[in-house]
């Protein structure tokens, strides 16, 4: 199996993506273009699907946190959801689910974008 | 061992890097970043088998893997082929991890208030990695080794009501 591979889907205007193994200083750069990819084609509201994410270090979190403010800007965001217990215990030991909202499933995620669409 | 306890080891006495006369593992490999996830793997199962459990012993990892990072980023800028030298010293109350390189010499930063908001406010991608190491292990602390080179010491007690005792 590969390190980390990537897809991605839309839903919408929402683009989904999916990392599949880890993500550490070895992989951030696979992950980062994926996110860039989504941007530069006008996709700002993004979900990172965690389901195949076996664990991601802090450079994984380095590349979402550099591109984070950029998405808002536009009016996206970047929201996380089925992470695992591992990939959670990272997020709770660096305070970052105060800076990502973490849903527990990819519709919710995905649907969260609307539900602040229509209480604009 | 406390955390601030000075380590130090000797290339002629090899018994004087093993404080306590502790067993010791330890793993050499070229610096690269393909390696992380390797030495990752190898730090956890270290610490399952030392008596940690699977939750403490995927925070050891965690550090581990920040540490070595930082090594390859920080020491050697990214260099390739470089080494890098980790050991591992389980002891009954602890589990003590020293990453040894002969890059530039890495130290603490101080942290007066780990503002993740202003790093992201700065779209700053790195800056976390000792964050963590401070959050989940019990003593940190950079120096010298006796051979010269510079180290990252990383302890863990089994029972952490124990730190700094």
């Amino acid at each position: 199996m590969a390190d980390l591979s990537m897809a991605s889907e839309r839903r919408g205007d929402v683009v989904v993506i999916y990392p599949r193994g880890f993500i550490n200083a070895h992989t951030v750069r696979q992950f980062e273009q994926e996110l860039e990819r989504a941007m530069e084609s006008g996709r700002n509201r993004i979900v990172i699907n965690g389901s195949g994410l076996s664990y991601i270090a802090s450079a994984g979190l380095g590349a979402i946190m550099g591109h984070i403010e950029d998405v808002r800007s536009q009016g996206g965001d970047i929201r996380l959801t089925d992470l695992n217990e591992t990939v959670l215990n990272i997020l709770n030991v660096l305070g970052f689910n105060h800076i990502c909202r973490v849903f527990d499933s990819e519709q919710e995620a995905v649907t969260s974008y609307s539900e602040a669409a229509s209480n604009d | 061992m406390s955390p601030d306890e000075p380590i130090e080891s000797n290339e002629d006495d090899p018994s004087a890097s093993r404080p306590n006369g502790r067993s010791m593992l330890e793993l050499r490999f070229p610096s690269n970043t393909k390696y992380l996830h390797m030495v990752r793997e190898l730090a956890r199962r270290i610490a399952e088998s030392t008596g940690f459990e699977a939750a403490e012993a995927e925070k050891i990892a965690m550090a581990v893997n920040e540490a070595t990072t930082n090594v390859i980023e920080h020491a050697y800028h990214g260099e390739e082929g470089r080494e890098i030298e980790i050991h591992f010293q389980p002891g009954g109350e602890s589990l003590d991890i020293q990453i040894l390189h002969d890059g530039d010499a890495l130290e603490e930063v101080p942290m007066p208030g780990f503002d993740l908001d202003k790093l992201v406010a700065e779209r700053r991608k790195g800056g976390m990695g000792i964050y963590i190491m401070k959050q989940v292990m019990d003593g940190l602390r950079f120096g010298k080794a006796g051979s010269g080179k510079s180290m990252c010491v990383l302890v863990r007690y089994k029972r952490r009501d124990r730190k700094g005792e």
